[in-house]
């Protein structure tokens, strides 16, 4: 799979403090890219620099396969569509102004489309309403709009959802979903709403202390925090071969825990087990939630 | 570049400020008119026409250093920078299009003022009292104050991320600029010797005596220097029609726009955007 952005070893610091440290991240074609993490964790220090706002003091990043110190790397962020903490827009312009600026911003040869943006976004009726009038939803949608103006394949999201309503939430969800299914684009998007993530990322990166401490697709990250029956053993490996034969979806901790995922029924288990003389000492019916993974994760947890 | 310069001309014509900026030039010109003409009408004296047309670069600091902190200073705030480098702008071609949008404005308005002037002005007042050869030069030089004025905002405009404080430095820079102008044309203007008066047996005796205030001629030539590299001092010396050095002018005005620009472009390049 093409990665769109990759970053490598980068570090930014502000003055004695390293905003981004050692930060080792790959972004995939098509993907949708939640970054999770605590407010001061380094996300938009990261998008920033990927922006080319600020530049990285050690390592750096591709972007489409370009590094940042190529003169190409313009030509390249043209292909970005970007919202950077706030949306980019000007407040005494109207919406249909901004985005009118934004086309002849980016060169593009007509102001065709504008109309369908407008109306993607939920838009198409504020007339004559200058953005400085518009609800925190609205500047946020109009945000996005100005920044598909380019026809991106790269979307950078920061927080998009930050003061949002539940109402607003879902529909810039839904407008992200519909962004990358229909136009087939790959977005980033930074949050420290968990719950909103899960319910759109393909896959995930969990920062802290300016690191990336974890990537992991959706996919994965779903095995790791479904219900799952944690087994204390005398010896882990003697239980394997029996997992194998009985098709189980399991996981050795260590030499004396066993998880096995999925929705079980703990009497038929140990019934089952001591059928085929297998001793358990312990067994507890565990269900992880993303926050608690990514709790333990920043905690140093078992995760990693 | 060129779309960043479309962008912004786009703008413009959407900018309360720069339509603002238009109305205040073209006012303050049939103002200006109005009140010569009744000097004329009055006391049979009034300012020449050229030196109306001259005299603008004085207030046209004042209205570009608003001008600019709000059309160039609103990119911080409303992120138009952020956007601009994120759509992969280079910051060269951002600052020299910011930095050309606010020279043709200044010279939008010069322009305009001038037109207010040669078609009210010159009818009721009078023609122009020096040959238009002349003339051509002075206006020439004049727009390069102008030009002047509009690289040292925009400098300040593009390095400065708050948009009150841009306007401040901006305001208080072209007030500064004119108060120090004035004090040096002042300081140039003072008469070599003073009269003291004494009584003398009943009697009052009038006694030349050299003025402290006259600079030496070292201190003379400084202010010289200084009075000619300020645009306000520039534009004080067309507004009196009094020039000391046209010839070295327009060098210091082009000096004035390569420094600070190189200046603003080494800042922006480095600057980090939040």
């Amino acid at each position: 799979m093409k990665k769109v952005l990759e970053t490598e070893h980068m570090t930014k610091k502000y003055k004695d403090f390293k905003a981004l440290s050692n930060l080792n991240m790959h972004i995939e074609e098509g993907s949708i890219y939640g970054l999770i993490g605590k407010n001061g964790a380094g996300k938009t220090t990261l998008i920033r620099v990927i922006c080319g706002l600020q530049k990285p003091d050690e390592g750096g990043y591709r972007l489409f396969g370009i590094e940042n110190d190529n003169r190409d790397i313009t030509l390249e962020r043209k292909r970005i569509g970007a919202i950077i903490e706030t949306p980019s827009l000007y407040q005494e312009l109207t919406a249909r102004d901004n985005l009118l600026l934004q086309y002849k911003l980016v060169g593009m040869p007509s102001n065709d489309g504008i109309d369908e943006l407008l109306e993607l976004v939920g838009l198409e009726n504020t007339g004559k309403k200058k953005v400085k009038n518009f609800s925190l939803g609205m500047r946020q949608r109009l945000g996005i709009a100005v920044s598909l103006a380019n026809n991106p394949d790269f979307l950078i999201l920061d927080e998009p959802i930050n003061g949002l309503d539940p109402q607003g939430i879902v529909e810039v969800r839904e407008l992200i979903l519909k962004l990358n299914r229909e136009k087939r684009i790959t977005i980033l998007i930074s949050s420290h709403y968990l719950d909103e993530l899960s319910k759109i990322a393909t896959h995930y990166g969990f920062m802290d202390g300016g690191t990336l401490i974890k990537e992991i697709s959706a996919q994965e990250l779903e095995k790791k925090i479904q219900k799952k029956i944690e087994l204390k053993v005398q010896e882990a490996k003697t239980f394997i071969d029996y997992f194998e034969k009985k098709g189980f979806s399991y996981e050795i901790i260590d030499e004396k825990t066993i998880d096995i995922y999925g929705k079980l029924n703990i009497t038929t288990i140990l019934r089952e087990l001591a059928k085929a003389s297998l001793d358990v000492e312990e067994i507890h019916e565990k269900e992880e939630s993303l926050e608690n993974y990514f709790l333990n994760l920043i905690e140093g947890g078992s995760h990693e | 570049m060129n779309r960043l310069l479309r962008a912004n001309l786009w703008r413009l014509k959407k900018s309360k400020t720069f339509w603002t900026s238009i109305l205040i030039s073209l006012v303050f010109a049939a103002i200006f008119i109005a009140y010569q003409y009744t000097q004329l009408v009055k006391f049979h004296a009034s300012m020449s026409s050229e030196a109306i047309v001259l005299s603008f670069p004085m207030l046209l600091s004042i209205i570009l250093s608003i001008f600019t902190s709000l059309f160039i200073g609103v990119e911080y705030p409303d992120g138009g920078h952020r956007n601009k480098i994120s759509t992969g702008h280079k910051r060269r071609d951002i600052y020299l299009a910011n930095l050309l949008t606010t020279v043709l404005v200044s010279v939008l308005l010069y322009v305009l003022y001038t037109g207010i002037i040669l078609l009210i002005g010159v009818p009721l007042l009078g023609k122009f009292q020096v040959p238009m050869a002349q003339f051509g030069i002075y206006y020439l030089c004049t727009l390069l104050i102008a030009t002047a004025y509009s690289s040292l905002f925009t400098l300040i405009a593009m390095c400065i991320s708050n948009k009150t404080l841009t306007a401040v430095t901006t305001l208080m820079l072209a007030f500064g600029l004119l108060l120090a102008g004035l004090a040096t044309m002042n300081a140039l203007q003072a008469p070599k010797t003073i009269q003291t008066a004494n009584m003398k047996d009943g009697e009052i005796e009038l006694t030349e005596m050299p003025n402290p205030r006259y600079p030496s001629e070292k201190k003379r030539k400084m202010l010289e220097i200084l009075f000619d590299i300020n645009p306000a001092g520039q534009a004080c010396q067309f507004a009196e029609g009094k020039i000391l050095h046209l010839k070295r002018m327009p060098i210091y005005s082009l000096a004035v726009v390569v420094l600070t620009t190189g200046l603003g472009l080494a800042i922006f390049n480095k600057k980090e955007l939040k």
